[in-house]
């Protein structure tokens, strides 16, 4: 489209050149080439005026969409179309003023009377003159008329010669010469018409001749010879008027006969020329307008260039390369400048970039490392400001992870327990200086479950401030199991301590018992008997205890074999036939085997149901609801029972030895429940169910 | 506001008149001067063939005007006489124009006529000058007429020779006198 334009614009000016010069070449204008190149300049200015009007709705259209340039576009289009219009218009009405007001001025009063009188002045002196011929012609046709016959030759030589007339012929009425004098002999005489004989029968008849630019007068007068008065006999002078006056009449009547067909062609004069001026004047100013558009462009391209690059640069777009036009002007400058900048920011930027992604990546290690802590990690600042926490945090504490704490204080309102850890905190912050590790043990309630959680809290110093990491774990299941472990100390121990005089004490008495039996009285022995027979009762309880003690002491290893699940539940059942309480259980769907301690995991079933039976005495329809399930890689048994439950003090601390709700029995059968599935590196729970009753689940890993 | 259109309507009523020009002027073609041409005969002699037809040509005021200005007026009369042939090509046996001219003459005060032979005649009178040129003689030559040799005949005012300024309007009605082309078979003419 641009070179489109510009060649229309360039078209229109040598079309403009063409018409000025056509104005100048008056046998241009009049010819057919001349309204050919009217009619192809009104063709070409609606074709620019199309152009222009789908340059215009483009323009319109970029702006619409708010093209980078556009606006700039319009308006440099609109500054030179303004600079070409106003002082082409300006030159145009004045033009056409000056125009119409030089072709009116040719056409003035005193040109045109001066001109008339010019031409009055020629044809009075051709008057004159015909006049004066009149006057000579009678004078001469009388005194041929009173001349002899024979005479008459000589005559009219001698009056043509007196009259200074160049020819003079006497003819008939029939055209026949009757005699000639001429100044030049050669000359051959033209005869007059008939028509001009019969004008001049009666009198004297004059006419005024042009022959080639010569003006002749011929008269011809009636002659009456004296012999015979009806002889119809006539005399033709024929005078030339003087070639200056003739060249001057005939000049005037050439300059008046000019003056009015240009006086008659006024308005067609005025139409021409006004007409090619306004044609130039539109061709001038839309082949300029056209122009503006391509200049403007020219103009605008690098600014809108320039423009949509801060655009892309604004974006984030340093890649943005403005191609160089090899302009060496401030443009050219400008835009190599950009260039410039632009790559500078870009290698900054990805400089940056990289430095960003190891920063994210020592961030997301860092998290990673947060994420994958056993140990719940809170920072703070000095005001307890919290600024970050990993999700182990909100594990330990049982909370929602989409939960976000600002501040340290809002932790308490959660629990009221929690008031002891800030404080212990808020004095470790309110130091303001380097404190080496502090850590203190705290029992919480979370979630019906005690828990016990050991606070770590650290102060290190970054940009000037300190900053306190708090190291949180859960050491319940290890404080749990430092408990276990002393329990199991303590058992092997009493174990060995008290195992060991047990047997003398047994033998002792039953000696005594065999000794003294012959020597005392019926009542006597009946006593020592009733003596002998509790401390051996005792024994025999103590060695019970004892035992237990080393069951629950001793180190543990397994004995590992395939065992089908459902026989072994069922082996189990079958001791239980014939208790009062109803056992129900849901087995395992077809076959399972697992390798696992048949022994063990036995007394496991059987103290858990022994327990289950001893809550169940005073329940009406007692009943205990056995099920196995396998989920993945793990075996879970559930035991439930419908009796009175775990009593709440007790639940947390069942499987602890010596802790039990029975009125007999030592308190350790869930201990070594306990330590049985900790063997199998399992998971027991004990929970009480809504409902009511008790429910067991434990978890035992399968190995295939 | 009126006050001033109409100011500026009289400033510029040329430019009203250029606009005016194209649309109006030349469609226009009232009181056109007209040429007719009639009695058509052709007679052997011993020049030849001779065509003779009567002319009328009636002028219009602004023509007459025109004249009277002494703007020339020149008339070409087109003669073209063809064999035409079933099986070939036409031929042409007789092509040629011939030209008389009117002209007012200011400074005798009479009419001058150059005829179709090169002579000038004047007259004081219009109608007497186109008295003159009423019957018009041409010979045509020794031309061989077939039994569809036809002729056609017309007579233009040649605008080419009019003032430079006024051949810009040369299709206007003013200026565009003709008779058009009067054609007809030799056969039927006489």
């Amino acid at each position: 489209m641009r070179y489109l334009i510009t060649a229309f614009a360039f078209v229109g000016i040598g079309l403009l050149i063409l018409l000025a010069k056509s104005l100048a070449n008056s046998d241009l204008i009049s010819s057919e080439s001349f309204r050919l190149l009217l009619i192809f300049n009104v063709i070409f200015i609606i074709g620019l005026v199309l152009l222009i009007g789908i340059q215009i709705y483009r323009l319109f259209r970029n702006i619409k969409k708010e093209i980078v340039g556009s606006k700039l576009t319009l308006r440099l289009v609109l500054s030179f179309g303004l600079m070409v219009i106003i002082p082409v218009s300006v030159v145009y009405f004045v033009s056409f003023n000056f125009l119409t007001k030089s072709i009116d001025s040719w056409f003035n009063v005193k040109v045109e009377s001066a001109l008339e009188g010019g031409l009055s002045l020629g044809q009075k002196t051709l008057d004159i003159l015909m006049k004066d011929i009149e006057l000579k012609s009678k004078s001469i046709a009388f005194s041929l008329g009173n001349t002899d016959e024979n005479l008459r030759n000589n005559q009219l030589i001698d009056l043509r010669e007196k009259f200074a007339i160049f020819q003079a012929i006497i003819i008939d009425n029939k055209n026949n010469i009757i005699a000639i004098s001429s100044e030049n002999s050669a000359n051959i005489p033209q005869l007059p018409p008939a028509d001009d004989l019969i004008k001049a029968e009666g009198s004297f008849y004059g006419r005024i001749l042009d022959d080639n630019g010569k003006i002749f007068l011929k008269s011809l007068s009636p002659i009456k010879f004296k012999e015979d008065i009806t002889k119809k006999v006539y005399l033709e002078l024929t005078q030339p008027i003087p070639l200056a006056i003739s060249n001057l009449a005939i000049s005037v009547e050439s300059v008046y006969e000019e003056y009015q067909q240009l006086a008659y062609s006024r308005t067609s004069l005025k139409i021409i020329y006004s007409l090619t001026l306004t044609l130039v004047l539109l061709l001038a100013i839309l082949s300029a307008v056209a122009l503006s558009f391509v200049i403007s462009r020219r103009f605008s391209s690098p600014i809108a260039q320039l423009a949509e690059a801060t655009v892309a640069v604004a974006k984030g777009n340093f890649k943005k390369v403005i191609p160089d036009q090899g302009k060496k002007d401030e443009l050219g400058m400008l835009v190599n400048s950009f260039n410039s900048m632009t790559a500078q920011l870009n290698s900054a930027t990805l400089s940056s970039e990289k430095n960003r992604i190891k920063v994210e990546e020592a961030r997301k290690f860092l998290d990673s490392i947060l994420t994958n802590l056993s140990s719940g990690i809170i920072v703070i600042k000095k005001n307890l400001e919290i600024i970050q926490t990993n999700i182990e945090f909100y594990k330990i504490f049982n909370l929602a992870v989409k939960r976000q704490f600002r501040n340290l204080n809002d932790f308490c309102h959660i629990n009221d327990e929690y008031l002891n850890l800030i404080h212990f905190v808020s004095e470790f912050v309110k130091e303001k200086k380097y404190v080496k590790t502090k850590s203190k043990d705290f029992k919480f309630n979370i979630n019906k479950n005690e828990k016990i959680i050991r606070l770590q809290i650290k102060s290190i110093k970054e940009s000037g401030e300190f900053i306190f990491i708090l190291l949180i774990d859960d050491i319940t299941d290890v404080s749990e199991a430092q408990r276990h472990q002393a329990w199991s100390e303590v058992a092997r121990r009493l174990a060995h301590e008290i195992k060991n005089p047990l047997t003398p004490i047994q033998l002792s008495a039953e000696r005594v018992e065999s000794r003294l039996k012959d020597k005392l009285s019926v009542e006597d022995l009946q006593m020592l008997q009733r003596s002998t027979q509790t401390i051996v009762n005792q024994v025999e309880s103590l060695k019970i205890m004892v035992n237990e003690f080393a069951d629950y002491a001793r180190t543990p290893k397994l004995k590992k074999e395939d065992t089908d699940i459902n026989e072994f539940i069922q082996e189990i059942l079958d001791l239980y036939e014939s208790s009062k309480v109803r056992i129900k259980y849901d087995n395992v769907k077809g076959s399972l085997i697992v390798s696992l301690d048949k022994n063990k995991l036995r007394q496991v079933f059987i103290n858990l149901i022994e327990n289950s039976i001893d809550a169940l005495e005073s329940t009406k329809k007692p009943l205990i609801y056995i099920s196995v399930i396998k989920r993945m890689k793990t075996l879970i048994f559930k035991i439930s029972d419908n009796g009175p439950g775990v009593p709440s003090e007790l639940i947390n601390r069942v499987f602890e030895p010596y802790v039990t709700s029975k009125t007999k029995g030592t308190g350790l059968g869930l201990a070594i429940v306990y330590k049985i599935i900790d063997e199998h590196n399992g998971d027991i729970k004990i929970l009480n169910d809504k409902k009511g009753g008790t429910l067991v689940t434990f978890k035992i890993p399968i190995e295939s | 506001m009126m006050v001033f259109i109409m100011n500026y309507l009289k400033k510029y009523k040329l430019l009203l008149k250029l606009l005016l020009f194209f649309n109006i002027a030349i469609s226009l073609n009232i009181n056109a001067s007209e040429v007719n041409l009639s009695n058509f005969k052709i007679e052997n002699n011993v020049d030849g063939q001779e065509l003779f037809f009567e002319q009328d040509i009636s002028i219009n005021n602004n023509l007459f005007q025109a004249i009277q200005k002494g703007i020339p007026l020149k008339f070409d009369i087109n003669i073209k006489v063809t064999n035409f042939k079933k099986f070939w090509f036409n031929e042409i046996i007789f092509d040629d124009k011939f030209s008389f001219e009117i002209k007012y003459r200011n400074l005798l005060k009479k009419y001058q006529l150059k005829n179709i032979e090169g002579k000038y005649k004047y007259f004081s009178d219009i109608e007497k000058l186109k008295e003159n040129i009423n019957l018009i003689k041409i010979n045509l030559g020794y031309l061989v007429f077939l039994e569809d040799t036809r002729i056609e005949v017309g007579v233009t005012l040649d605008s080419n020779q009019l003032p430079k300024p006024l051949q810009i309007n040369r299709r206007n009605g003013t200026w565009n006198v003709s008779s058009g082309t009067y054609a007809m078979k030799v056969k039927e003419i006489n």
